[in-house]
């Protein structure tokens, strides 16, 4: 009897076991990767005429023609890697919905790495789109924003990474270039922190399909001298496909402007988010032919601002260290390089307090110097009476550039 | 009933869990919402004054030895007052359990298992709690010992690796909304380390008096640095006001941690550390709710109610319509329950003292 009791004990032991094994599996929640559709980037379109909504671009991975490496023999690169299926919707979620019932795939947005609003859906405000990509526990915070000059779906229609297997490292490698100073370097989320805030105006990059027809600007500065000022689509290339240079200026969620490629870079060093690029400069002792260094942030710029008056002062220092690259032949750079560095350091300053007075003009403090005003008051209230925003408008600036020619390259000449 | 004896480690990582959940949950954004960027000086100023209350309580250890508030009720009142201050304080257990229960199931189903219906989840938990309460307070306590350090340790890792992200400037203005909201926003939000009063009913369950002093000192401090490092993490990461809007700070963080291009998705630290610390959390308050509840009615044998105790918390913790529905619960539940939990332990052993010299006076 107690051998039959402890036998029946033993019974439901294995028993709960098991089902305590079969409840704590989470199979209800489990996916097949084969069954999902992994959305890699959104565009969003004004709709067609007459519409409502918006037209949503998804574009998701292609899992068979991703699997194996771009150095597979045999392999195609990453092209067919993406598809795209654009569908009128009222907001991204909807759009995935139809889609879901379109494509024979769960879509999901986990590995969604870029959302792409189109020129008039920036300028018209993107503030609802910017509440349900926040609420999303599915969608990373480190997504990129960007606006295209040229339809969201063109722009995504036109992305064929070829050098790439995967999609998302391809739009990583894209946009965190850190060899790169044209694309601002910040992702979405820093958007939606400050879209709304009082310290800081939003940027996104720029993108656009290849428009040979148009070209950029040569600026009269020293900074960059003889590279074009380009926004996304005017840079002239064989290869067609997209580009993404410049970037957009944002007052709260509404694009008011956009700039070109140097700027952007300039944009880059005040916020301390630069890393290395090359870079041209004018100097007096070689007119026509540009001093090309290796430029490098050595440290996060030291930014103060004073607000004892309505008008604030803003400092900043840039802390640079170039390596040359490329200078003219007939010329001994070397022997002057004293000379080079003040004279790089002021084209710099120059070009950087030419698009300060801009963005002044523009009232949008998209450096967040505002972030550092807020250190002089106690409380939020006082900081908020101060109006940042209408004293940016007067503010001076002064911008100090320790730039040091640190090596010459493999040759020392002279 | 069985009287376990923990040691003054486990006493201390017992205690410092029972403090640290909220900091690692949604407690953080209550916080930043009186306070605004000066979360961290709220919290201090928190630490301090819930380290008063402490040393006030602990002053009256001497007067009245290894005993609890229960059994120093009895003393004073007899078996109604008993009863009476049983009840409080398994209402203030009750109050801070069921709310962290049902934000633990919902934050669940809002991150990891989305079509899983929440009371499945919530069920299960009740069944892990059970195993726990099987085990005893004693296993409890030592897998706490092993596992909570480990947690803190993860929690090292969130705040180190996110050095990247971090911003000064998020930090000032200095006073956030000003000294009155820190000074009002303090006091209110000492519900946070309300769990202390755990300390006193554990104090049977030490071999001697000098432990629950240390013990309960240690662990403020722990739980104060814990809660200090997860917010100035959070505000350094996330400028105001968008810290009062995200309902899992410990999460949002740990999304945003990126180690190089590949070493990404931190979450899995964080869902460590959450899961861990909540299930030792759960077992040790199921058990302190039981035990109160047995004392109170001098009970043989707790075992019985513990399974109760679980079902009708879990019963309880389903009651919220929705998640704001429980996030309003749960400041209403710590509103009501933190003024008794920090007075109990100092209000009950100076009547205690007080009837004891008035006997002696007699005799």
């Amino acid at each position: 009897m107690l051998l039959k009791g402890r036998k029946k004990m033993k019974f439901i032991k294995i028993a709960i076991i098991v089902v305590l094994l079969v409840c704590f599996a989470s199979c209800k929640d489990s996916n097949e990767p084969e069954t999902l559709g992994y959305v890699v980037a959104i565009g969003i379109d004004e709709p067609e005429e007459g519409e409502e909504g918006y037209d949503i671009t998804l574009q998701f991975a292609n899992p068979d023609k991703i699997s194996g490496g771009s150095g597979e023999a045999g392999g195609d690169g990453g092209e067919g890697s993406i598809e795209n299926i654009t569908v009128p919707a009222p907001d991204i979620y909807s759009a995935i919905n139809i889609a879901n019932h379109i494509i024979s795939k769960k879509f999901v947005l986990s590995h969604t790495k870029l959302i792409v609003f189109s020129d008039e859906i920036a300028k018209k405000g993107i503030k609802n789109f910017l509440d349900s990509i926040n609420r999303n526990p599915e969608i990373r915070p480190n997504i990129y924003f960007a606006v295209s000059k040229t339809s969201a779906r063109a722009f995504l229609e036109a992305v064929n990474p070829k050098t790439e297997v995967n999609p998302v490292r391809y739009y990583t490698m894209l946009f965190e270039n850190d060899y790169s100073g044209f694309i601002p370097q910040n992702m979405g989320q820093d958007f939606y922190l400050f879209y709304d805030s009082e310290e800081k105006s939003p940027v996104m990059p720029l993108c656009s399909i290849v428009n040979t027809e148009k070209g950029g600007d040569y600026p009269d500065y020293g900074y960059q001298y003889k590279v074009e000022d380009y926004t996304a689509g005017e840079i002239r290339e064989n290869a067609g496909g997209v580009q993404i240079a410049g970037m957009a200026l944002f007052r709260g969620d509404t694009k008011i402007s956009e700039t070109g490629d140097t700027k952007t870079e300039i944009f880059n060093l005040l916020t301390g988010e630069y890393q290395s690029s090359y870079v041209s400069y004018y100097f007096s002792k070689t007119p026509e032919t540009p001093v090309t260094v290796m430029q490098t942030q050595k440290k996060r710029p030291k930014i103060a601002v004073s607000t004892k008056n309505s008008a604030p002062k803003i400092v900043v220092t840039l802390f640079l260290e170039a390596d040359i690259s490329s200078s003219e032949e007939a010329f001994l750079i070397e022997s002057d390089i004293e000379a080079f560095s003040l004279e790089a350091a002021n084209a710099l300053k120059e070009q950087a307090t030419a698009f300060f007075v801009e963005t002044k003009a523009l009232g949008v403090d998209i450096f967040g110097f505002g972030s550092y005003a807020k250190r002089n008051f106690a409380t939020i209230d006082e900081f908020s009476a101060y109006n940042w925003k209408e004293a940016y408008k007067n503010a001076e600036f002064e911008i100090k550039v320790e730039l040091s020619v640190k090596r010459t390259g493999l040759l020392v000449r002279g | 009933m069985k009287n376990e004896k923990i040691s003054e480690r486990e006493q201390t990582l017992v205690l410092a869990n029972l403090l640290s959940v909220k900091a690692i949950f949604a407690f953080p954004r209550t916080i930043f919402e009186t306070s605004a960027n000066a979360a961290w000086i709220e919290i201090i100023y928190v630490s301090l004054l819930v380290w008063a209350a402490l040393e006030i309580s602990i002053l009256t250890y001497r007067k009245t030895g290894k005993k609890s508030v229960l059994e120093m009720a009895e003393s004073v009142g007899n078996k109604p007052f008993k009863i009476a201050v049983g009840f409080s304080v398994a209402l203030i257990f009750c109050a801070n359990f069921i709310t962290e229960m049902r934000m633990f199931a919902e934050s669940v189903k809002i991150i990891l298992l989305p079509r899983t219906e929440m009371e499945y989840i919530m069920i299960l938990l009740a069944a892990a709690i059970c195993v726990g309460q099987k085990s005893g307070l004693r296993a409890t306590a030592t897998i706490n010992a092993i596992f909570f350090p480990i947690c803190l340790i993860f929690l090292g890792f969130i705040v180190i690796f996110l050095g990247k992200t971090y911003n000064v400037n998020n930090i000032f203005p200095i006073l956030g909304k000003g000294a009155s909201s820190i000074l009002k926003g303090g006091i209110k939000n000492m519900s946070c380390f309300s769990d202390i009063l755990a300390l006193n009913i554990l104090i049977p369950h030490t071999e001697d008096i000098g432990v629950p002093k240390k013990s309960g000192r240690k662990a403020l401090l722990i739980a104060t640095v814990t809660m200090l490092f997860i917010c100035l993490s959070y505000e350094l990461c996330y400028p105001y006001p968008w810290t009062k809007e995200y309902l899992l700070p410990v999460y949002q963080l740990s999304t945003r941690i990126r180690a190089g291009e590949y070493f990404q998705r931190f979450e899995a630290f964080f869902e460590f550390v959450w899961e861990i610390s909540q299930l030792l959390y759960s077992a040790i308050y199921i058990f302190l709710i039981s035990e109160v509840l047995a004392r109170t009615f001098d009970l043989r044998d707790k075992t019985a109610i513990c399974y109760g105790v679980i079902a009708l918390v879990t019963l309880f913790a389903l009651q919220p319509s929705s998640i704001v529905a429980a996030l309003g619960a749960s400041r209403l539940a710590n509103a009501i329950a933190a003024p008794i939990a920090y007075l109990l332990p100092i209000a009950v052993p100076l009547l205690y003292a007080a009837k004891r010299k008035k006997k002696d006076e007699i005799h």
